[in-house]
């Protein structure tokens, strides 16, 4: 194979180049942050500002549809969502629509201490586990709660758990809050808690799902926002975390990106001029 | 116990994530030991939650007194024929109502959720605006939701002829637009994940940063 | 005869659960008080509290196919295989045993502890492992099709090009990259996609009711 020349090598730099490259751009400022500016969208706060004007005594339904393989992405939102919860006398109830959706909620929960809030288990918050089925489940848990989940995660059968007694259904909630990385997932809670009980709904997807939920979005979805918007949730609750970390290897990386494909682009004119020439 | 459990085990997470990232560069068997980890972990762990499942969701309905949760307990179990070579159509009555109520209950709310809202919503955009920019965009917007419905419509050929391929191609370039933002977005969602486990490898691991 | 039991009759059921599903949805209210509303509602909710656990013993399908297809792989001797089929089947089981033991509902609780080790630094780490390693690929496919080759490229380029540099934190602070991004965003990709939504939609209520009909049977599995 005849050797490339350098503008060839710039145009089209060889795949161990570009990973080695990215893996140093993204950890340098997870070691050494740069300091550099991370201000807050407006989505981000459109989202805090639901949570924020919830009215005492209101039941939140926060559905942790991700699994573990999205977690690296959500938990730092999913973490700061709990923390913002917490700190208000409102009643959570956690499920899950993913088989590995226990093992997100313990590693999250763990991170937001309810114990540091005074929230005691069963009476402020739940978590009912996976519940089977999909859209099937989210259409149980909206008709009937007591009738769709006989037990909670850890076996205590639904009615010895004090906050959940007097509650029938999705008619109850003030609030949905779903986290996850299926489109189905996410329109699924549309139909069948937005579309039949006109429950305020909140989304937050993978940012590259954003697009697809765009549609619905303010009428269905009252606040939709990305994954990657992690940082600047723990900056409104107040507990910055591993979001925020993320924010300089976010810009230098997307930076050095954006030189590549800029010189990339010009290298390829370059060659293309050489070869008109020849 | 816990303490050396947690060490060994973030250097099991670790070694794993190590391995799995060598395949970017070439395939190694390394790699395909930490793949066969990963698939025998995951079916394994699925089927403990299946057991759980079928425990609280089915076992203690029937001990609970509701006895009739016993005719979907024995369905659920026939889905198990699809592997005979014969019966395997007793598997088909399980499978009917599973696809027969999600059907009914996902595709009636589509109705509403995902086509009547979305024409309602479009429908109601208010043409008659203060600032010609605001007009134009609403314009814009409009004119997207139509050529990219249009450019979908396969079954009149007719309007893919003549001058209805210009509306298609319109319809194709806004598309085109979407993607190309939806792409970068990805772009943004796959580096969101690797700093995520470069963290882990970072802090928790190698005690760099955090 | 047999047709009737492998065919219709499945067919019929598929049909059945459906329309108690959509009667529910058309005559039941979120509140219901007539009698009939609440009979209605009761059925419609048994059904689908019937379906979920119905639907919860196919996660076992997964191990029914792992064991097939590396049994045989191991019986096989398949060269450069069969050795990873056998670790594969090891920690599966291992994984069954430990979960059996530790998932809290079921009441054994022996194993909580390794139980939710192998869920954070097994499953948990492969699993994150396996799905950041896109951004590799992601990277190298960017700066591939990223490229001023046509016009529909460059229009591409550019759009993909605001959009990254709406999603970097440290040019966030200029407010013409924000409100363009936002601007391709509520007026372009919007747009797009409401357009590939109803259509999307359209088509799933086609195909809803073809499968009720009796008319899409691909849920049946296999040929008779």
């Amino acid at each position: 194979m005849a050797k490339k020349s350098l503008i060839e090598w710039i145009e089209s730099p060889p795949r161990e180049v570009l990973y080695t490259l990215l893996l140093i751009i993204l950890s340098i400022p997870l070691i050494k942050p740069l300091g550099l500016p991370i201000p807050v969208s407006a989505r981000t706060i459109e989202f805090h500002h639901y949570i924020e004007t919830l009215p005492d005594g209101a039941y939140v339904m926060v559905s942790l549809g991700y699994g573990v393989s999205s977690q690296p992405a959500f938990e730092p939102f999913v973490v700061a969502t709990f923390h913002d919860l917490f700190k208000r006398n409102v009643k959570v109830v956690v499920e899950t629509t993913g088989s590995d959706g226990p093992i997100v909620y313990k590693s999250a929960i763990a991170k937001a201490n309810p114990d540091s809030y005074g929230k005691k288990y069963g009476e402020d918050y739940v978590f009912l586990g996976y519940v089977p089925g999909g859209e099937t489940a989210m259409k149980a848990l909206a008709e009937d709660i007591h009738a769709a989940v006989p037990a909670d995660y850890y076996g205590t059968p639904i009615e010895q758990i004090p906050m959940l007694k007097n509650i029938h259904g999705a008619t109850d909630f003030t609030l949905v809050i779903c986290f996850t990385s299926a489109g189905d997932t996410a329109v699924g809670w549309i139909r069948q808690w937005v579309t039949s009980y006109n429950v305020p709904y909140l989304s937050c997807v993978l940012t590259m799902m954003m697009p697809t939920i765009e549609p619905y979005y303010p009428v269905q979805v009252k606040a939709l926002v990305g994954a990657d918007r992690g940082g600047e949730m723990e900056f409104l609750v107040g507990h910055p975390g591993p979001g925020l970390k993320k924010a300089d290897s976010f810009s230098l990386s997307h930076m050095v990106l954006m030189a590549i494909i800029i010189v990339a682009n010009i290298a390829y004119f370059s060659l293309k001029a050489q070869k008109k020439e020849v | 116990m816990a303490d050396w459990a947690t060490t060994f085990g973030i250097w099991v997470g670790a070694l794993l994530n190590i391995f799995l990232w060598s395949i970017a560069y070439r395939d190694n068997p390394l790699f395909k030991f930490a793949e066969h980890t990963y698939v025998g972990a995951s079916i394994g762990y699925a089927f403990a939650v299946a057991v759980r499942t079928v425990k609280v969701y089915g076992i203690d309905h029937i001990t609970k007194g509701e006895v009739l949760y016993v005719i979907p307990f024995i369905i659920g179990l026939t889905l198990y024929f699809r592997y005979h070579r014969t019966l395997y159509w007793i598997y088909r009555y399980g499978m009917a109502i599973i696809v027969g109520a999600g059907i009914g209950a996902a595709f009636v709310r589509t109705i509403e959720t995902s086509f009547l809202a979305q024409i309602r919503d479009t429908a109601s955009i208010n043409l008659v605006q203060p600032d010609a920019f605001t007009v134009l965009s609403n314009v814009i917007f409009i004119a997207a939701v139509t050529t990219t419905l249009y450019y979908f419509v396969f079954t009149f050929p007719v309007l893919h002829k003549g001058g209805g391929t210009k509306i298609a191609d319109a319809g194709r370039w806004f598309m085109m637009l979407a993607f190309g933002y939806a792409f970068a977005k990805t772009v943004v969602t796959r580096y969101n994940l690797m700093l995520g486990r470069l963290q882990f490898l970072l802090y928790d691991w190698l005690h760099l940063g955090g | 005869m047999s047709i009737v039991y492998r065919r219709y009759l499945p067919i019929l059921i598929t049909f059945i659960c459906g329309i108690i599903m959509i009667i529910q949805y058309f005559l039941v209210p979120p509140n219901p008080t007539e009698p009939y509303q609440t009979s209605l509602n009761k059925i419609g909710t048994d059904l689908t509290n019937w379906t979920n656990l119905i639907g919860a013993f196919t996660a076992g399908f997964g191990l029914v196919n792992i064991l097939l297809l590396h049994g045989k792989h191991i019986t096989r001797r398949t060269p450069g295989q069969w050795y990873f089929s056998v670790w594969l089947l090891i920690m599966m089981f291992l994984m069954v045993i430990i979960g059996i033991g530790g998932e809290p509902a079921i009441g054994i609780n022996v194993t909580g502890f390794w139980y939710d080790w192998m869920q954070v630094y097994v499953f948990g780490a492969c699993s994150g492992a396996m799905y950041a390693s896109i951004a590799f690929y992601i990277t190298s496919a960017t700066i591939r099709s990223f490229r001023a080759r046509t016009l529909q490229a460059t229009a591409l380029l550019v759009i993909g090009f605001l959009t990254l540099m709406s999603r970097t934190p440290a040019l966030q602070v200029y407010p013409w990259i924000v409100d363009t991004a936002d601007w391709i965003n509520s007026f372009l990709v919007k747009s797009s996609f409401r357009g590939i939504t109803i259509g999307a939609a359209l088509g799933a209520i086609l195909l809803g009711i073809r499968t009720l009909m009796g008319m899409e049977t691909g849920y049946f599995g296999r040929r008779d």
